[in-house]
């Protein structure tokens, strides 16, 4: 089906090349070199096209892996999820519905330590209509998955192999996020690393696994005598992925000269407001600041492990005053948005005015007009808010947006 | 049906000569209820019984429905291979002979298996065997087998059904969950329709087993029970209940499937009275893999699992034997919220798995 997208990946990458192509089939593309024993993942919308080129790629004989259809996204997880405690190296991928689906499934494939990867080609979900478009599904459940959030097609691309690096050095499941058809189905160039580099960022790593070599039960039934022990221990594995993924980075760097951080402050040197936001957002707020060099900006490529202690020395080292959250997944009951619930216990203790703003929710564009908006809103911010988030770029009128202050659309 | 033997006797020491490999055997142990959160109705469970969820009430006796009929609809799918059949530990040889012959068919495999659970059921627990084996004599759960190949089903009776009225109301009287049935009165129009269902289910059946015969009309396995080795895959000292049917399948399920892989086997569980009783707090009585995931992806998981093995042995990343991978899980993940995942690892397992290249057997 999608044969000519998948091309160039049916032959043998021998030098990095500079390739054109959606987020999705780069994924399909970076994974394929990854050389993944077991595909299995059931098709939904933005993220479709990521596991068709990968059944190009294994129909067609360029790679030896079972690609495995299932019933659901449910079976799915579950399927990836025994694979993979089996010893395969496995790769699925969902959004949206789908995510929803796996989430009673999610926490075993965290639980058993298995260095499981996923895309999320990331999706709104239904309520109150159905909703193909771009929102922030994926940071609903936290099981203890480490997440990574691509900016970009290069991101995305690189993300694809330095999950399965994170993936197999923490020996926790790792998903990587893109935004929905902002990245999955935008064209971009973007370097494609050579066969021989893909191998050797990611060789096979010994690991425990289903085997009658080493017999052993697992997921048996536990009792109130040992539930919070294996939390705890569960949680305190967890603290140590922070340096694993900081290793796979500098190894990254090393190979392909592309520098990654966990998280990453933009031209905020001297600025007192910065935007705290992921994703294919990045990129349009960093060039918007070229005319806005007062707005700093600090991306987090990795969601979780949240990087905590790195923003808060941040914020605290170059003297920001004020944070905006950009975030597009709102939680409605709560004191604030997922996102922005992490930044805020981040900075509580700096005491400064926080705004979490909600916007592009269901594939609503996020522009100028927006970081304009959040700039003169935080220019208005005197203290810490009682009302925590607020929606924006939510339209009143065709030409007038809605707002409790009432603001109309520049022209 | 001319030309058709009348019965044959299949050797359980001839199957294990077999050199095939099965993909994936799928155990139910159907008490007819859940009984695991206490006894509440499920689609195994059958008409007028007493559940939690469904009591024999004043206005209402017991359950309203059916008791699904799942394994003639599971040799309907169409697959290239597969073994289906109906079991009852009170037929320990006919239980052993069917696992050894399911592990030894390339393809999928299911055994539906009749379990008594003497809470739920309500009956004395030195009384299981005796109740389980009345369910087979009196037509309430028949023994068949159905092999598929290139979805073509072959049917074979394992004992001859008769549905007798007299037999079948004294099984019923046995147990406590029909009891509403005899107690303050006796309720002849509800019992005549427990006959009726089970009638009507054992002639389709037989209609079925002379529409799609096999080569003889009756099979019977046969071997020397005493002379089995004994099984090393799950130990005694359980948490399973006195009399429970399912501690009598997990000892001929692990024998038959010993004698085939010896002990490289693994087995995956549904959430289940069988898994919290065999697990409790990582002491498990288990000697070999055992994987417990969700209520309703124990299928899945061993699809997975086996599916794992074929391919890293195909990519040259593992030498050793590939293992048997077998499912339990009682009749909630067999029949209501595992139905779709069991019913699509049995599909995968009897087309995909030998089907696919990469992962054909040589």
């Amino acid at each position: 089906m999608s044969i000519e997208p998948m091309e160039q990946f049916f032959k043998p990458i021998k030098a990095p090349i500079e390739l054109a192509m959606t987020g999705n089939y780069a994924v399909a593309g970076a994974v394929t070199q990854t050389d993944p024993d077991v595909i299995c993942a059931f098709p939904i919308t933005p993220q479709t096209q990521s596991v068709e080129g990968l059944s190009d790629v294994v129909h067609y004989g360029r790679l030896r892996a079972a690609f495995v259809n299932v019933e659901s996204e449910h079976a799915a997880m579950s399927f990836s999820t025994g694979a993979c405690a089996a010893g395969a190296r496995v790769f699925s991928a969902t959004a949206s519905q789908g995510y929803l689906l796996m989430i009673e499934a999610l926490p075993m494939a965290a639980g058993w330590r298995i260095p499981l990867t996923m895309l999320i080609s990331a999706r709104a979900f239904n309520a109150p209509n159905l909703n193909i478009w771009n929102a922030w599904e994926f940071t609903l459940a936290d099981v203890g998955w480490n997440v990574l959030v691509a900016e970009d097609v290069q991101e995305t691309y690189d993300n694809a192999i330095l999950s399965v690096m994170i993936a197999e050095k923490s020996l926790f499941p790792t998903m990587f996020v893109h935004d929905g058809f902002i990245i999955s189905h935008a064209v971009h160039k973007f370097m494609a690393l050579a066969d021989e580099q893909v191998k050797k960022l990611t060789p096979p790593l010994k690991r425990h696994t289903i085997s009658t070599q080493k017999p052993g039960l697992w997921g048996s039934v536990v009792t109130p005598e040992q539930l919070m022990e294996q939390r705890l221990s569960f949680d305190l594995a967890k603290k140590t992925v922070p340096p694993k993924i900081t290793e796979a980075f500098k190894e990254f760097e090393k190979e392909t000269g592309r520098k990654y951080k966990q998280i990453e402050a933009i031209k905020c040197d001297g600025v007192k407001t910065a935007i705290v936001t992921m994703g294919s957002m990045c990129g349009n707020i960093a060039s918007w600041q070229k005319k806005n060099p007062d707005i700093g900006l600090i991306k987090l490529k990795v969601y979780r492990p949240f990087p905590m202690l790195e923003l808060r020395k941040i914020v605290q080292d170059l003297g920001i005053q004020k944070i905006a959250i950009l975030e597009k997944l709102d939680a409605p009951g709560a004191p604030t948005a997922q996102v922005g619930a992490s930044v805020l216990a981040a900075l509580y203790p700096l005491k400064i005015p926080i705004k979490d703003f909600i916007v592009g929710q269901g594939g609503r564009d996020v522009t100028r007009d927006e970081f304009d908006l959040v700039k003169r809103k935080m220019g208005q911010l005197s203290g810490i808010p009682d009302q925590l988030y607020e929606y924006l770029g939510v339209r009143e009128k065709f030409n007038k947006l809605w707002d409790p202050n009432v603001m109309e659309v520049s022209k | 049906m001319s030309g058709r033997a009348k019965s044959k006797l299949i050797k359980i020491e001839d199957l294990l000569k077999r050199e095939t490999h099965n993909h994936f055997l799928y155990v139910s142990y159907d008490n007819e209820a859940y009984m695991n959160t206490g006894i509440q109705q499920s689609g195994a469970t059958p008409p007028f019984a007493s559940t939690t969820t469904g009591p024999g009430g004043k206005m209402i006796k017991g359950k309203i429905g059916i008791k699904e009929d799942i394994v003639n609809a599971f040799a309907f799918l169409g697959v290239k291979s597969g073994f289906f059949a109906t079991a009852n530990p009170a037929y320990p040889l006919d239980l052993i002979g069917k696992v050894v012959e399911a592990l030894k068919t390339p393809g999928c495999g299911f055994i539906h298996v009749l379990s008594s659970c003497m809470r739920g059921w309500r009956h004395p627990e030195n009384l299981t065997s005796q109740i389980s084996k009345l369910a087979t004599e009196s037509g309430y759960f028949p023994l068949f087998s159905i092999r598929v190949r290139n979805g073509r089903p072959e049917y074979a009776l394992n004992r001859k059904i008769k549905t007798e009225k007299e037999k079948l109301f004294e099984f019923i009287s046995m147990l406590g969950k029909y009891s509403h049935l005899f107690k303050p009165e006796k309720l002849e129009g509800n019992l005549d329709a427990i006959f009726e269902s089970v009638s009507n289910r054992n002639q389709n059946i037989i209609d079925l087993s002379e529409k799609f015969a096999g080569d003889s009309e009756m099979e019977i396995y046969t071997g020397k029970l005493k002379e089995f080795p004994n099984q090393e895959h799950i130990a005694g000292g359980h948490g399973l209940c006195l009399g429970c049917g399912e501690g009598q399948i997990i000892t001929q399920v692990a024998v038959g499937a010993q004698m085939v892989g010896g002990t490289n086997v693994i087995y995956t569980n549904s959430t289940s009275c069988m898994e919290v009783s065999t697990s409790k707090d990582n002491f498990g009585s288990w000697k070999v893999p055992w994987v417990h995931h969700l209520f309703e992806t124990s299928a899945t998981i061993a699809d997975s699992i086996a599916t794992a093995y074929r391919t890293l042995k195909a990519k040259g990343k593992f030498q050793g034997e590939l293992p048997y991978v077998i499912a339990m899980g009682g009749d909630g993940a067999t029949f209501d919220i595992g139905f779709q995942f069991l019913k699509s690892a049995l599909v995968r397992a009897g087309s995909w798995a030998i089907q696919n290249p990469l992962l054909a057997d040589k």
